[in-house]
C-alpha cells in the first residue's frame, strides 16, 4: 500500500509537470535533493555534516544516491528511509538537504563537474543520482564532498521530516 | 634597719648619709648598666629579629606569590618551551598523578605578588581545584577553552596546611592526544560493511593505525583532528583552527590525501607522506 501511495503521488506530480510543459524526470535547478543519513558518523554534535555524508565507496558506487523532495509528497520520504534503514539493518538519523542548483554549481579545476539526473527505482520514483567524475584521486572527492557539505549546511533530523 | 647600719663603717667622722648617697649612686649605676644591657640585649634581639625578618622577607620575595602570566623567561628557567597556551584537561583527577616534587624546584621570581584568586593561565582562564586531600592542596587553573585537549601544561600552586604557599610551578601532562577520540576510533574500527546505509566497506585496521600514528606525531596539535570513517574503508581526519580547515585521508597503505581550505584558497594533494603534511600544518597553524 505504501509503494502504491508513493507511485500514485509520483503520477500526480508527473501530470502536474506535464501540464506546465515540464518533463517529470527532469530535475530543475530549484528542486531540492535530500540524502538519507544512516550513520551517526556522518554528522557532528553541532548538527553540521561531515565529509563522509557525501563520500562514496568508489569500488561499488558511481553516484551519490539522493531523492527529490517534492511537496506535498515529502511525508513519504521519512517512511521510505525508515524502511530502507530496517532493510539494511542501520539507523535512520535524518537527511542532508541540497539545492540542485548548488550541486550543479560545484566547480573543480575550473569546470562544473557534478550532474544530477532522475533515476527512479521501484521503491522510490523520486530517486535521483549525483554523478561524480570517475577515476579521480581521493583529494578530489574530498574537495567535492567539502563543497557539498557547504551546500547542505546542517542535517535535518528525522523528527523534523514528519 | 639596725641590721643594715651594722654593716656600715663605724669610724669617727662617718657620715651615714654620705654612705647612703654612695650606695644610691652605685645602685643607680647598676640599674643604668642593667638597663643598658637590657636595651643592648633587646637591640640584639631586635637585630636578630630584623635579620630573621630580612631573611623571611627575602624568602617572601622568592616564594609566595602568584599571578602573572608565565613569561617565556619563566619557561626557560624550567627548561621547557613556552607553550602557546596553558591547557588543562577536563578530567582534573588525572593531575593526582602529577609529581609535586617538580614544583619545589621552580624559581618564582618571575611571578608578582597578588592574591590567589588572580591566578591566571596564559590564556586568561582562572580556576581553582583542590586535588590532594589532607594537608596539601594543589590548585590548578583550568583552561576551559582547551578542556578537551589531552596534552599540555598546567600551572599548580602547592599550599601547606596553614595556607602558606610552599611552591608554585608547572607540570606537563602528556596523556595521548588520541585518547580524547579513542571511543570514536573504537566505534569506527567496529563498523561493518554497509555502515553508511549504502555500500560502505568496513574500516581498515591499517588505515586506523596510520591515522593514530599521525595524530600522535602531531603532539598537542593532534587533538585538533577528529577522525571519521570513509565509505571506501579508509579513515579521514578533520581539523579546524583559525578559520582554516584541514581534511586528511589515510588509506590502508598509509598514503595521505589532503584538502586544506584557508579563506577562499584551497590546496589539495594526494599520495603524500606524513612529513609533507607536517610541514603544511606547520605553515598553516
Amino acid at each position: 500500500m505504501f509503494y502504491f501511495d508513493i507511485w500514485w503521488g509520483f503520477l500526480r506530480f508527473s501530470i502536474g509537470q506535464l501540464f506546465t510543459l515540464s518533463w517529470p524526470l527532469r530535475i530543475a535547478d530549484q528542486d531540492i535533493l535530500i540524502r538519507g543519513l544512516f550513520s551517526g558518523h556522518v554528522k557532528k554534535s553541532d548538527g553540521s555534516l561531515r565529509l563522509n555524508a557525501f563520500l562514496l565507496n568508489h569500488h561499488k558506487e558511481k553516484a551519490l544516491s539522493v531523492s527529490r523532495l517534492i511537496r506535498p509528497y515529502h511525508e513519504f520520504f521519512a517512511s521510505l528511509f525508515l524502511k530502507d534503514a530496517a532493510r539494511r539493518n542501520v539507523h535512520f538519523y535524518g537527511v542532508a538537504q541540497l539545492a540542485a542548483s548548488c550541486v550543479r554549481a560545484v566547480e573543480m579545476d575550473g569546470a562544473r563537474c557534478l550532474k544530477v539526473n532522475a533515476a527512479p527505482t521501484a521503491s522510490n520514483p523520486f530517486h535521483a543520482n549525483i554523478y561524480l567524475p570517475p577515476d579521480k584521486n581521493k583529494d578530489y572527492y574530498y574537495d567535492i564532498a567539502r563543497r557539498l557539505v557547504e551546500c547542505a549546511g546542517k542535517y535535518i533530523p528525522y523528527e523534523s521530516l514528519n | 634597719m639596725n641590721d643594715a647600719l651594722a654593716v656600715l663603717p663605724t669610724s669617727v667622722g662617718f657620715d651615714p648619709f654620705a654612705s647612703i648617697g654612695l650606695l644610691t649612686r652605685d645602685v643607680h649605676r647598676s640599674l643604668k648598666e642593667w638597663k643598658i644591657e637590657a636595651i643592648r640585649q633587646e637591640l640584639l634581639a631586635l637585630k636578630h629579629i630584623e635579620q630573621k625578618y630580612r631573611e623571611l622577607e627575602r624568602f617572601n620575595t622568592v616564594a609566595p606569590i602568584t599571578a602573572k602570566k608565565p613569561t617565556a623567561a619563566y619557561f626557560r628557567e624550567l627548561h621547557h618551551p613556552m607553550p602557546n597556551s596553558i591547557l588543562v584537561p577536563a578530567d582534573l583527577a588525572k593531575f593526582a598523578t602529577v609529581d609535586i616534587s617538580n614544583f619545589a624546584t621552580v624559581n618564582l621570581s618571575s611571578f608578582a605578588t597578588s592574591s590567589i584568586s588572580n591566578f591566571t593561565t596564559a590564556s586568561g582562564a582562572v580556576g581553582i581545584t583542590n586535588i590532594l586531600p589532607s594537608t596539601e592542596s594543589v590548585y590548578f587553573s583550568p583552561d576551559v577553552a582547551s578542556f578537551n585537549t589531552a596534552r599540555g601544561w598546567a600551572i599548580g600552586v602547592l599550599w601547606d596546611y596553614i595556607g602558606d604557599i610552599v611552591s608554585i610551578g608547572t607540570a606537563e601532562y602528556s596523556s595521548d592526544p588520541v585518547s580524547s577520540h579513542s571511543q570514536k576510533l573504537i566505534e569506527i574500527a567496529k563498523l561493518k560493511a554497509g555502515w553508511d546505509g549504502y555500500n560502505a566497506e568496513p574500516i581498515s585496521a591499517d588505515a586506523i593505525r596510520h591515522a593514530i600514528a599521525f595524530v600522535r606525531s602531531l603532539g598537542m596539535q593532534g587533538s585538533l583532528f577528529e577522525p571519521f570513517p570513509d565509505p571506501d574503508g579508509s579513515v579521514g581526519l578533520e581539523g579546524h583552527k583559525n578559520n582554516k580547515s584541514v581534511y586528511l585521508n589515510f588509506s590502508s597503505l598509509g598514503a595521505i590525501a589532503y584538502v586544506i581550505k584557508g579563506g577562499n584558497s584551497i590546496h589539495r594533494g594526494h599520495d603524500v607522506n606524513a612529513e609533507t603534511v607536517h610541514k603544511l600544518l606547520d605553515v598553516l597553524f
